[in-house]
């Protein structure tokens, strides 16, 4: 059990979705790093239906009774009663243990993950924080300095022993990263200018940048006649281009539906990178097809199997 | 109208859309109700709607897509199973080959010649919701008179003189696109700068819709009035009060005595 003593940022309790809902207008929510958020789970041996607090900003926490974290989130500072651990470290804490996480600005989310998970009630399926609607998660609402974190039971054994550590995957780099997508419906009908500069200039993540999407800063790109269309579904990855030109990559609290013409959308492969790309990160999106992507997936998946075969 | 085609096409490696030219709302709800029976299917319960010739995916693969209807398009987003095992282009042609061969047929019969669609298309359900003209929600009914030239008994009658239909639910949780209102109420457009903040109950109208706004929200709507409904409740199951498809038949609610 933890208890939030000081908060300074925005954390909320997440998991891999609430998927099923968006033909009820509701965002999917969940981790913006999913990748890390599975690695995690599996090495504190979690189910994968589990929930986790991502952050943004810096937590003190204080420990009430006796649980088992783990830093989820590559980039992040840890420290207990004043000493630094790492990352994807399995970490004890006793009655009184003081623990400080912090985000940092060049990989701006952060994920503490819990043993048992985090436990709250599971509502449409999930235990995400549905922040536009203020429900699901920590009574539908972000955290505050006196809330209590209980964890959940957990029942695996398959897990990795106390001070060993996890190594969690990394996209922070001075040089520009690469985000393959599939090109969208409406790619064909914008200019052609406007279709070779989206892929050949670099972009860079603006200061407009949030669970619900990231803004792109760059030269802006001519919409053409198609400024807005019918209202279509709305997913995380969805790039969207909006009159003013310079592209929004949606992503987990992004409502579900949508109009401005769709550059594409992020490979779901990829998708995970956006939570460690902070304000000013470089940008380059590559076109790949579903052959590519779907590729692109099951390697993942194959390194998550490689992962859950070592802990077994 | 034999012309009818659909096209299924991945949007991205886990959503297909599909849309045809020239579909009028209710062939998009008969549609989205054939869609939904595929997933149904799959998972046990039977469907009735291909007179006996049910459509199954042939995958038996754990995990549910999830159909949406949207404006002239249906999604049908895929589970992370599906997308890993079997892949969204085999999902896109499967669907393609649903929609020519089990469902076309049907749909043209029924629009040329007027035959009934096969039992299990249930009638859609019918809500009664009371509006509030004016007040402190509705600031913009003296300019919306204004603009369309009517009275507000003339406004009246045409609004509460209409079968409303969902056409699809979005921007927030609840958000049901009310369509199906009469001229000149359908040709008012947004306003030109959206306000910050729309208070939830909200009446409003624009671009050929109307809607109560379930939450507190910005918005670029006429606000006309209010409803005392609640368009999204996390309690009940399915959330959302209106569901794609749903007929709304809009009555007058009187402002209470006082006020």
């Amino acid at each position: 059990m933890l208890k939030l003593i000081r908060a300074s940022g925005l954390a909320t309790v997440q998991d891999s979705g609430r998927w099923g809902y968006l033909s009820q207008g509701v965002p999917v929510s969940g981790v913006l790093d999913g990748l890390s958020f599975k690695m995690a789970n599996m090495a504190l041996g979690n189910s994968a239906a589990v929930a986790c607090l991502e952050f943004m900003g810096r937590f003190d926490w204080v420990c009430a009774e006796p649980c088992v974290v783990m830093l989820a989130s590559r980039h992040g500072r840890i420290t207990i009663n004043k000493r630094e651990q790492q990352s994807g470290q399995v970490i004890e804490l006793q009655d009184g243990d003081i623990m400080q996480v912090e985000s940092q600005p060049y990989a701006p989310w952060g994920l503490l993950s819990m043993a048992g998970g985090v436990q709250v009630p599971l509502l449409m399926g999930s235990r995400s924080t549905c922040t536009v609607a203020s429900f699901g998660g920590y009574l539908g609402r972000t955290l505050r300095s006196g809330d209590v974190i209980r964890a959940g039971t957990n029942p695996s054994v398959k897990a990795f022993k106390p001070q060993q550590r996890l190594a969690l995957p990394s996209s922070v780099s001075q040089e520009a990263q690469k985000v393959r997508f599939i090109q969208g419906p409406d790619f064909p009908t914008l200019p052609t200018q406007t279709q070779t500069e989206f892929t050949q200039q670099t972009y860079r993540v603006s200061s407009q940048a949030s669970r619900m999407g990231y803004r792109l800063d760059g030269m802006p790109l001519e919409i053409g006649e198609l400024s807005s269309g019918p209202s279509y579904v709305a997913q995380p990855g969805l790039i969207q281009l909006p009159p003013s030109g310079f592209p929004i990559v949606l992503l987990a609290d992004a409502q579900a539906t949508g109009g401005y013409p769709r550059l594409g959308t992020v490979i779901q492969a990829d998708l995970w990178k956006f939570a460690h790309w902070g304000s000013g990160q470089a940008l380059r999106f590559v076109p790949v097809g579903f052959d590519e992507a779907r590729h692109a997936l099951q390697e993942q998946e194959r390194d998550l199997m490689r992962l859950r075969v070592a802990l077994a | 109208m034999s012309s009818i085609a659909f096209v299924c096409q991945p949007v991205s490696d886990s959503l297909v859309q599909v849309t045809a030219r020239d579909l009028s709302l209710d062939s998009w709800i008969h549609t989205f109700q054939f869609l939904r029976s595929i997933n149904n299917a799959a998972n046990g319960s039977e469907s009735n709607l291909s007179g006996g010739n049910s459509v199954h995916f042939p995958w038996g693969l754990p995990g549910e897509v999830e159909w949406i209807l949207a404006d002239q398009s249906i999604s049908c987003v895929l589970p992370y199973g599906w997308q890993l095992h079997i892949g969204v282009v085999s999902v896109a042609h499967f669907i393609q080959h649903s929609l020519e061969s089990a469902w076309r047929p049907q749909l043209i019969r029924h629009i040329s010649k007027g035959k009934p669609l096969s039992r299990g298309h249930a009638t859609p359900k019918v809500h009664s919701i009371p509006v509030q003209l004016g007040g402190e929600l509705g600031v913009d009914l003296p300019e919306v008179l204004q603009t369309t030239g009517l009275s507000l008994s003339e406004f009246s009658r045409l609004l509460f003189g209409v079968e409303l239909t969902v056409q699809f639910i979005g921007f927030l949780p609840g958000f049901a696109y009310l369509t199906g209102l009469p001229e000149p109420l359908a040709s008012l457009p947004r306003r030109e700068s959206p306000r910050p903040q729309i208070p939830a109950q909200s009446f409003a109208m624009a671009g050929g819709y109307c809607a109560v706004y379930p939450l507190q929200s910005p918005g670029g709507w006429n606000l006309l009035g209010a409803s005392a409904i609640n368009p999204f409740d996390v309690s009940s199951d399915p959330p959302a009060l209106f569901q794609a498809g749903d007929k709304v038949r809009l009555v007058p609610m009187m402002p209470e005595r006082g006020a």
